[in-house]
């Protein structure tokens, strides 16, 4: 029915020469340096203006901004997301799964989940920025204030000032 | 993205907070994907640090039905930075001029990018003029244009649904719009009887422009492109359409082309793709006889006198390299109909033809496949066809003989066929398995493949 795997590889092959074939290398802060395909780096656009400016390939990318840890994880979903392109339901499937698994992983070390957020921003990683984001909304959704407060640890130091400027906005709205 | 909600008490407990040291751009990037500006305002009240950043979202989308009138307008009066980039309102019920008047001057004098706005107005809305705009989408019942003002950086319009006055057109045209690129009419109903509609613009390259009530379509557009139409004239007259454009590539018409009434003035008789949307249309195919890529969709009524309709309109098809068919009929009158679009075509290198339910049963009485001739491929020449693709194969019967007759075309060329077969097939019967092999086993010097197609 499908073609044989010979000519799947050769197709594998050709699309790996169109794209991906150069590797890039992209040092964290700490010196450490991580090795990926181009359209995995490419899923950051800071990046991707970087490669098409004619920059530096070869020399690699130093990251100033973002330390092995966190780089890593940004790679894990970069790679998931560059280096496959989903044709079918089911891959498209597949690939929202990873999502769904990658985000709750994060969402258990809500440090951590900062700190790719930042270097999502920095990086300009839209889809994982987007994730990462819609993440936090949703822990705030639904919640009061007081409820908000506690599960991000966010200390209350609001004047009687501003007590009393909330108080006046709410008989406005 | 429930994952994230599910967990989260006790993530705060090291009393460390590192939200609030996030950059405010990214505080701002989670309060927009609150469900509400309510929600993301509440959060004000957290800390020092989260007082008034909603008023500088990038983003407000307002549901009325959720949130008072009252409680937009303080929103709105609330908001703090210089402009945003979108701004939505939406509501159920109408609402009164008086209520959104105010909405509509803060969109007029902040809004620097999209305008989306999704209600409809007692007595009409008037939509003020956007100079900072680059699009708008305007879903909004009765509405009126602005007589003056300009949207100096409008690059999209998007106009559902509404009443309009033919003359409120003048506002999208080009000393008003100057940069204005797509526009798009959908469900419009002019008022006044056959009104008049003139689109003059030196910027525009997309139009769709599908209303009622039109009497006069007049389009002058150097830089248009693509064209979608449907001017639907008041009963029982026909409108005049009228479109200069020396570039054109992309059309499709629906309802009747008449060629006196509806012209192309200084476009050539070639395009990228031209879509005919029915047999009353198919005469546009006189206008544009050679494209690259052609679509023919038509629907057959049953019975002789349906059949030969078809076949009049059907006399000449343009010359075309891709060809994709689309006819729903009843049962055999598809095989029929497509050959007769393969007799009449010219220069087809690829053919996509979407297969209706055909059933498997055998021909009935006063089918048009009895008449002479209707299935015989003996005399289809397809001499450039290279490739095939069959969408929507369920496995019945009389697709597989409809199959069979393709096959039987003389197309030298022709080395691949695509059979994509919908998801939802669970399995095809062994006797109907046997019969596709057997089709297939007939036809060694062409690669036929059958795939599961989502």
């Amino acid at each position: 029915m499908a073609s044989g795997s010979g000519a799947a590889a050769a197709a594998a092959d050709a699309e790996e020469k169109e794209s991906g074939s150069r590797m890039i290398t992209l040092t964290s802060n700490e010196g450490k340096a991580f090795v990926v395909t181009e359209a995995s780096a490419r899923q950051s656009a800071t990046i991707r203006s970087m490669v098409d400016d004619g920059g530096c390939v070869d020399k690699g990318f130093p990251l100033p901004n973002v330390d092995s840890k966190t780089l890593a994880r940004v790679i894990q979903y970069s790679d998931e997301h560059g280096n496959k392109e989903p044709h079918t339901v089911d891959e498209r499937a597949a690939l929202a799964k990873f999502d769904r698994d990658f985000i709750a992983e994060l969402d258990a070390d809500k440090a951590f989940l900062y700190d790719v957020t930042m270097a999502a921003n920095y990086l300009h990683i839209q889809g994982l920025l987007a994730l990462t984001t819609q993440c936090v909304a949703d822990t705030i959704k639904g919640k009061t204030p007081e409820e908000i407060r506690t599960a991000f640890g966010i200390e209350y130091d609001l004047t009687a000032q501003d007590e009393k400027e909330i108080k006046e906005e709410d008989t406005h709205a | 993205m429930s994952t994230c909600s599910a967990r989260n008490s006790g993530d705060g407990g090291e009393g460390v907070d590192r939200i609030s040291h996030l950059p405010e751009e990214l505080i701002q990037n989670i309060l927009v994907r609150l469900p509400s500006v309510d929600a993301a305002a509440r959060t004000s009240v957290l800390s020092r640090r989260w007082r008034r950043v909603w008023t500088r979202l990038s983003s407000l989308s307002f549901q009325c039905d959720f949130e008072k009138p009252g409680a937009i307008d303080a929103a709105l009066a609330a908001y703090s930075a210089p402009a945003l980039n979108r701004l939505a309102l939406s509501a159920a019920h109408a609402l009164e001029a008086a209520t959104v008047a105010p909405w509509l001057e803060f969109a007029s004098r902040r809004v620097a990018g999209n305008l989306t706005l999704n209600f409809s107005v007692a007595g009409g809305l008037e939509l003020p003029a956007c100079e900072r705009a680059t699009s708008i989408n305007l879903h909004v019942g009765h509405l009126r244009l602005p007589p003056a003002g300009s949207f100096a950086a409008l690059a999209s319009l998007a106009i559902v649904g509404a009443r309009m006055q033919g003359g409120d057109f003048e506002a999208v045209c080009s000393p008003r719009c100057p940069r204005l690129r797509r526009l798009a009419v959908r469900s419009v109903t002019l008022v006044g009887g056959a009104a008049d509609v003139s689109v003059r613009s030196g910027s525009l390259e997309w139009l769709v422009f599908m209303a009622q009530g039109v009497g006069r379509l007049e389009v002058a557009a150097p830089r248009l492109r693509y064209f979608r139409a449907e001017a639907k004239a008041a009963a029982g007259d026909v409108s005049d359409v009228s479109v200069a454009s020396p570039v054109l590539e992309d059309v499709a018409w629906y309802g009747e082309f008449d060629p006196r009434r509806h012209r192309f003035a200084e476009a050539g008789h070639r395009l990228r793709k031209l879509m005919v949307m029915d047999m009353p249309t198919a005469a546009l195919m006189r206008r544009f006889y050679i494209v690259d890529e052609l679509v023919l969709s038509f629907g057959i009524s049953p019975g002789i006198r349906g059949y030969k309709t078809f076949l009049n309109a059907t006399s000449m098809i343009a010359k075309c390299e891709v060809l994709e068919v689309q006819v729903t009929t009843r049962r055999h009158a598809f095989s029929s109909a497509v050959l007769h679009l393969l007799r009449k075509s010219v220069g087809v290198a690829k053919l996509l033809i979407r297969l209706p339910r055909m059933g498997n049963k055998s021909c009935t009485e006063g089918c048009p496949c009895s008449l002479t001739d209707s299935c015989n491929t003996d005399k289809i020449q397809l001499d450039s066809l290279k490739e095939v693709e069959i969408l929507e194969f369920q496995g019945e019967f009389n697709q597989t003989k409809f199959i069979n007759l393709l096959l039987d075309c003389h197309a030298p060329i022709l080395k691949k066929v695509y059979v994509r077969i919908p998801k939802d097939v669970k399995s095809i019967s062994n006797t109907k398995s046997k019969k596709i092999r057997s089709i297939i086993d007939g036809h060694p010097e062409i690669d036929v493949e059958f795939k599961l197609w989502s």
